[in-house]
C-alpha cells in the first residue's frame, strides 16, 4: 500500500525531474535541490489535485519539512 | 538619531492595513514605475491590492507581507511613512516559501502557471536571503514628509526592537535594484553598505525592474 511519503515522493520526483528521488521526513527546501519558491506552488498544487484536498495559507505556512507535509495531508484524510 | 518634534513611531495596527498596502505598492513602483508582481502573475494593480489585503489580514509573521513587520511614522497624527523588517527563517521556513504560499492561496491557478514562466527571468538576479538575518522591505515615505529623516527613524526603531528581541543577530539586510539611485542613496544614508551584487545580461529583466542589477546591502550589528 502506498504511504503518504510515497505519494509525495512520486510527485516531487516527477515535477523536479529526479527519478529515483528518496525523501526523508526531515527533508526540506534546504536539503532537496529544486524545491524552492519557484517550484513550491506547483508541488503543492499537484498534491492537492492528486489527493483531492485543499490547503489554506495558515496550513501552508506551517510546512517546514516533509514530516509537516505528511501530518497535514493525513489530518485531512483520516 | 534624535526623534524629531511631532514625529511618532509606533507598531502597525489593523487599521493601518490600507497604508501598508499603499507602501508595498509604492515601494514596488519605486523600482520600476510598475509592480513586478503584476507582471510575474499577470494580474492588474487592483487585483494585487486585493490579494495583499487578504494576505496581511492572515497575520502570518516573518515574511515581507506580514503586518507585524511594519513600523508606522506619524507627523502630528498624520500617517507619514512606514517600513517593515523581519527575522529571516525564524520558524524554519524561508520568507520566499511563505510569500509564494500566500500568493498561491489567493491567486488563481492560471496566475501561478504564468509565474512559473516569468519567475525564471527575475531569478537571474535573485539573491538568497540568509537565515538568521534581519530583512528590511517596503519603505514608503509620503511625499510631503520626505526630507525629515523619517526613513532613518524607522530604520533605527526597527533595529532597536529587533536587537532587543534577537540579541544574537549579526546583520541587517536590504535588497534593492542598483539603478534605483534614490533608494540606494537613502539606504547608504541609513548606514547600509553594498556587500553583494548580481546582474543579468538578459534584456527581459527590464520588463520587471528599472535595472539589471540587484544589490544586497548590509548593516553589521555585531
Amino acid at each position: 500500500m502506498q504511504t503518504t511519503v510515497d505519494t509525495i515522493t512520486e510527485i516531487f520526483a516527477a515535477l523536479l525531474k529526479k527519478p529515483g528521488l528518496k525523501l526523508a521526513l526531515t527533508d526540506s527546501p534546504d536539503t532537496v535541490t529544486g524545491w524552492d519558491s519557484l517550484t513550491h506552488p506547483e508541488l503543492i498544487t499537484a498534491i492537492e489535485e492528486k489527493l483531492d484536498i485543499d490547503f489554506d495559507f495558515k496550513e501552508l505556512a506551517s510546512i517546514k519539512n516533509i514530516a509537516d507535509l505528511v501530518s497535514l495531508i493525513e489530518s485531512k484524510q483520516f | 538619531m534624535q526623534m524629531q518634534p511631532g514625529i511618532q513611531i509606533r507598531n502597525a495596527a489593523d487599521s493601518d492595513i490600507g497604508f501598508v498596502i499603499e507602501a508595498i505598492v509604492q515601494a514596488e513602483k519605486g523600482s520600476a514605475n510598475s509592480i513586478s508582481y503584476c507582471k510575474l502573475f499577470n494580474i492588474n494593480e487592483s487585483e494585487f491590492r486585493t490579494v495583499l489585503k487578504k494576505i496581511l489580514e492572515e497575520k502570518i509573521d516573518n515574511f515581507e507581507f506580514s503586518l507585524a513587520n511594519f513600523k508606522i511614522a506619524e507627523v502630528n497624527g498624520i500617517l507619514a511613512g512606514t517600513y517593515g523588517a523581519w527575522l529571516e527563517g525564524e520558524h524554519g521556513i524561508s520568507s520566499g516559501i511563505l510569500k509564494i504560499s500566500a500568493l498561491k492561496t489567493f491567486l488563481k491557478k492560471e496566475n501561478i502557471v504564468h509565474y512559473k514562466s516569468s519567475a525564471s527571468i527575475v531569478n537571474e538576479i535573485s539573491i538568497r536571503r540568509q537565515a538568521g538575518t534581519i530583512q528590511f522591505e517596503s519603505i514608503y515615505i509620503v511625499e510631503q514628509f520626505r526630507g525629515n529623516h523619517i526613513g532613518s527613524m524607522l530604520v533605527q526603531s526597527l533595529l532597536s526592537d529587533m536587537n532587543k528581541k534577537y540579541p544574537d543577530v549579526k546583520a541587517a539586510h536590504v535588497q534593492l535594484i542598483k539603478q534605483n539611485s534614490v533608494s540606494l542613496q537613502a539606504h547608504q544614508n541609513y548606514g547600509f553598505e553594498i556587500v553583494e551584487e548580481k546582474s543579468s545580461v538578459n534584456p527581459a529583466i527590464l520588463n520587471f525592474y528599472q535595472g539589471n542589477t540587484r544589490v544586497l546591502m548590509q548593516i553589521k550589528l555585531k
